[in-house]
């Protein structure tokens, strides 16, 4: 398994870029999610996937939705407008790190 | 053979589960119910022939060693910040055109009555009590309709909880009473706030338009929003 405290600090900006690319998901869909993009090397914990969605949601970057599927409700999340825009300038962020991180690591490392 | 899914019953389980564990609120409750039934399911892929009894300590154990405490003081954190945030919002109109135009008219009023009125100490002591009070009926009014609720739906509602206890401001509103202290002391001058008139205005209109908006603007915009995300909320 991954270290998991090298991915703690990306874990909004994972759930952002899922909901980019997948219009609305609920809770359970991104942990099984990343667990599939990643073959099972990164498994995001229930106890930190509900607070990171609480947050996102606070903070006025995610809407919800509830609604009744089979015998359960169901909690989407989607982006708002704002939440599109926070998830560019964080993917942009996360890019400009991982970049440096490179640098640092493979100090030979050359972009082209 | 066909995939194993969970049972009505076993849902209504999962519900008193979480009750059980210390999550008291509908919203909340059906977000975890229906991420234990997935996993539960998930599960039953693998094994089976694992009981639900088992599949679900299985699942709850994913939760760490606090089980859902986290999620719920997260929860909790979040929604008191969403509250103070819409609050401010609010209060920021009443800064800008056309609302300030109310806002300055009011302590302009204030102003002028702590400038020329003798018994300005009493007045200003009695409008702070009239405005600190309001907060404490408004919880009363609001606690015994969250009981109806509960009562008549068997539902609590997480935000609808926090509005009703002011979120952060809850203690913030034991301030007036320590001000109306420093006010009724007998060395406090009434010529203090004929001089610092505009001041004193300033903070009162503040706090009574904190008040107005925390108690009577957001509660209705909050039970809109949870009405708008959740089709099964009533209020009683």
């Amino acid at each position: 398994m991954a270290n998991s405290k090298l991915y703690k600090g990306s874990l909004q900006t994972i759930i952002l870029n899922l909901l980019e690319k997948n219009d609305r998901m609920y809770g359970y869909e991104i942990t099984q999610k990343v667990k599939d993009i990643t073959n099972g090397e990164l498994k995001i914990t229930e106890g930190a996937l509900y607070p990171a969605l609480h947050k996102l949601e606070a903070e006025g970057f995610l809407d919800v939705q509830i609604l009744k599927i089979g015998n359960r409700m169901r909690k989407y999340y989607k982006l708002t407008e704002q939440g599109s825009k926070e998830t560019a300038n964080r993917l942009a962020e996360l890019e400009a790190f991982i970049k440096n991180m490179q640098f640092i690591v493979n100090p030979k490392f050359k972009i082209n | 053979m066909d995939r194993k899914l969970i049972s009505e019953s076993q849902i209504e389980n999962l519900y008193k589960f979480t009750r059980d564990h210390y999550v008291y609120w509908y919203d909340l409750q059906s977000e975890l119910v229906d991420h234990l039934a997935n996993d539960i399911e998930e599960i039953w892929i693998q094994e089976p022939n694992l009981t639900f009894e088992n599949a679900k300590n299985k699942s709850f154990k994913k939760f760490g060693v606090c089980g859902f405490m986290e999620v719920i003081d997260e929860r909790s954190a979040s929604l008191s910040k969403k509250y103070r945030k819409m609050i401010w919002k609010e209060f920021i109109t009443f800064l800008t055109i056309p609302k300030i135009t109310v806002t300055i008219s009011f302590i302009w009023a204030v102003s002028f009555l702590l400038k020329n009125i003798s018994f300005n100490r009493e007045l200003i002591l009695g409008a702070i009590l009239l405005v600190s009070i309001y907060p404490l009926y408004h919880r009363y009014k609001n606690t015994k309709r969250i009981k109806k609720t509960v009562l008549e739906t068997d539902k609590k509602w997480y935000f609808e909880e926090i509005i009703t206890n002011l979120g952060d401001f809850g203690s913030a509103m034991q301030i007036p009473f320590h001000i109306i202290y420093i006010y009724s002391d007998d060395n406090f001058k009434n010529s203090l706030l004929q001089d610092y008139s505009l001041l004193f205005a300033t903070g009162f209109v503040v706090f009574a338009l904190l008040v107005y908006i925390a108690t009577m603007v957001i509660p209705s915009k909050v039970r809109a929003l949870i009405a708008k995300e959740n089709p099964e909320y009533k209020i009683a």
